[in-house]
């Protein structure tokens, strides 16, 4: 039992990390504290859905093309982000507010408010390695966790680029001062941001449901496993929203449903307290 | 350059007063309409029942102009959105008794929402017929304005007696979500199912919206659980069913009071969906003995408006709104005491509409709200219980 416990944890930890990892680079990078985050992660949602039932692509079809039309979306919103004034941490806020009606608005008109589903039943299928049994849908979730987190992390750590990216989200001037094109890096994160934003939608849109107003519960899972992993490191991302999941069964196994949410928020309050810029701080 | 940009702002300042102004003047009540408030979800979290009531709504107020209006007086509907929050529903009782000038209010979906519609209703002496609610305690105010078509009752009875005189169950497993009126249902079914020596070994709250059952359904696995009742709504049942069958769970039978009995639920479970029980007050198969052609008239009217089939929410918006029309065809609209009269006349309510017999209490509840069970054969929903009215074969156990 505790083997099914650790595995559904951990497959459930990897798909927070997978709706985080978005709204991670883009806050640490450009400092957009993107509410409209779960908007954004469901438009991903609606075109895969879209892409799967109207045009009968299967699920992994439909992630590229989720990723592109999120990508040209983004390119759109970071014109329009530029327009926006300091304070930009607080003004994007408003300004996103404002993008979630929207969004929401949009949604209603085009997918009525009916509750949409990915069937993905070849995710149903159980598989054993080692003597141990995942569903399909398990191992999916969590090596397409791994794998992001991984290739980000590569990326930010081992490449000249990446290296300029960490350099801008430690501090934006001291980069500048050092020749790095801050702006370019921006627009960059920014749109690799919206692109992972753009991977997590078809994810979302089968391992939850998706609807018109459904964005905020991602969002809020955006943020609190951005502020647990710390803003910035992406490793951490992974590990935070691993002991989110672990804790979340483990917490429902033990007392049960009801207390889920509440000891999981004790935890977290209990964890920022102890380190308040996230587990990955060595402060 | 200051003074020609103070300038144009003084301008656009005047003539958005101006807008506003006007705009006012020309949605004055007009005498010619007998005016019906509905206060609905529409936007929010509970958009989707909302629109649906609202659509019910609409279809019987468009209905009854179309035949003439109540004598000669067309009835216009004045809507108005609470984004599912009740802070807002509360305001907007007030808006559509003192500004749109009312007679009575309707819609409102889950108890959380119309509570406050009722006592803001109590507040301005209109009377409130309530589209969907259930909790118990809502009635027991003794609010004289406060009228509902439906009750936990309506649930919650036929579901005891399926289980005792059809399933007859050894153990019961039990998910609700964390809501009011489902509290109240498994709370209720737990006391019921003890009394008649029927174990329930698993009994859960959950958040309604949650991601994950497995640590559920994996202690679920422990008690060899003959039947699976869940107090969840439509987006728990899409996961949960999901999950069941992700995790090998071996269903023996499920029945979800809320949210199964919709053709939206059926075509996104596809064949998952099949043999998955449920409750309807109305379906557009399943109907109150004697009103066959009168449902058969509103679902070829739904779909002529709407451009698709009605589901059971749309007809409790319908019927909602019918009491009030019956009830203003029974009261004099001249009367300067009308909305007092109008409270009156539907608390003698007796009309015959395809969901219910409607006709209320001393507190307001329906008196013959009552659910049949259905369980979902080929795609389409076939009542089987009770035997009366029951239109096939119940399959149990599913997993046999």
């Amino acid at each position: 039992m505790y083997l099914k416990l650790l595995i559904s944890g951990l497959a459930l930890g990897s798909f927070y990390a997978i709706i985080a990892l978005g709204f991670s680079m883009i806050f640490g990078v450009t400092r957009v504290f993107n509410l409209a985050h779960g908007e954004l992660l469901l438009a991903g949602g609606y075109v895969a859905y879209v892409a799967c039932e109207r045009f009968g692509l299967g699920f992994w079809p439909s992630v590229p093309i989720s990723v592109l039309a999120l990508t040209l979306l983004g390119v759109i919103l970071y014109r329009v982000f530029r327009v926006i004034k300091e304070p930009l941490e607080l003004n994007t806020i408003v300004f996103t507010f404002g993008l979630v009606i929207a969004l929401q608005n949009l949604f209603l008109i085009f997918f009525s408010a009916d509750y949409r589903i990915l069937t993905t039943p070849e995710w149903s299928t159980t598989i054993e390695i080692f003597n141990v049994s995942f569903t399909r849908g398990q191992l999916t979730m969590f090596l397409t966790a791994f794998i992001s987190v991984s290739a980000l992390y590569f990326l930010l750590r081992h490449t000249f680029w990446g290296k300029a990216l960490r350099a801008t989200i430690q501090d934006r001037e001291a980069a500048g001062l050092l020749g790095i094109d801050v702006e370019k890096n921006s627009i960059l994160a920014f749109l690799g941001g919206i692109a992972l934003v753009g991977l997590a939608g078809p994810f979302f849109a089968s391992f939850h449901y998706i609807h018109p107003t459904g964005g905020i519960e991602a969002t809020l899972i955006a943020i609190i496993v951005t502020i647990v992993a710390g803003v910035g490191h992406v490793r951490a991302i992974i590990w935070a929203g691993w002991g989110m999941g672990l804790l979340e069964n483990l917490v429902t196994t033990m007392l049960g449903a009801a207390f889920r949410e509440g000891v999981t928020s004790l935890v977290l309050i209990a964890i920022l307290l102890y380190k308040p810029c996230g587990l990955a701080d060595n402060q | 350059m200051n003074r020609k940009s103070n300038l144009r702002l003084g301008l656009l300042v005047c003539i958005l007063i101006i807008s506003f102004v006007l705009a006012g003047c020309s949605r004055k009540p007009s005498h010619e309409f007998i005016r019906i408030g509905e206060i609905d979800p529409l936007t929010g979290k509970l958009a989707r029942h909302g629109l649906e009531i609202h659509e019910g709504i609409l279809l019987a107020i468009e209905e009854t102009n179309l035949k003439g209006g109540i004598k000669g007086k067309n009835v216009e509907l004045v809507t108005r959105d609470d984004q599912s929050l009740p802070e807002v529903a509360y305001g907007l009782v007030q808006e559509l008794v003192q500004k749109e000038k009312v007679v009575a209010i309707t819609g409102g979906y889950v108890d959380t929402l119309v509570a406050v519609i009722s006592e803001a209703a109590r507040k301005s002496e209109v009377p409130y017929v309530a589209a969907a609610s259930l909790q118990e305690e809502l009635t027991k105010t003794k609010n004289p304005y406060f009228f509902r078509i439906s009750k936990l009752s309506g649930f919650l009875k036929p579901v005891e007696r399926f289980l005792v005189e059809v399933i007859k169950p050894r153990k019961v497993g039990i998910l609700y979500a964390s809501t009011p009126g489902s509290t109240e249902f498994a709370t209720k079914l737990v006391e019921f199912l003890k009394i008649k020596n029927i174990q329930v070994p698993f009994q859960e709250k959950f958040r309604t919206g949650i991601s994950d059952f497995t640590p559920l359904i994996i202690k679920m696995t422990r008690y060899d659980l003959d039947f699976i009742i869940s107090g969840g709504f439509l987006p728990d049942h899409l996961l949960l069913i999901r999950q069941l069958k992700q995790n090998n769970y071996p269903l023996k039978g499920y029945l979800g009071p809320w949210g199964i009995a919709y053709p939206s639920f059926v075509s996104q479970m596809k064949k998952d969906a099949e043999l998955l029980c449920s409750t309807c007050a109305w379906n557009p198969g399943i109907t109150l003995p004697g009103t066959e052609q009168v449902s058969r008239e509103f679902v070829e009217n739904f779909e002529k408006r709407f451009n698709k089939t009605p589901s059971t929410t749309n007809m409790h918006g319908y019927t909602a709104a019918m009491v009030i029309i019956d009830a203003l065809k029974r009261t004099n609209l001249d009367n300067n005491n009308l909305k007092n009269d109008l409270r009156n006349a539907i608390s003698a309510t007796d009309l015959i509409l395809p969901m219910e017999h409607v006709a209320f209490d001393q507190n307001g509840d329906p008196l013959n709200y009552e659910h049949v069970i259905i369980q979902i054969q080929n795609g389409r929903f076939v009542c089987v219980y009770p035997p009366e009215r029951a239109t096939g074969k119940l399959v149990y156990p599913i997993t046999d």
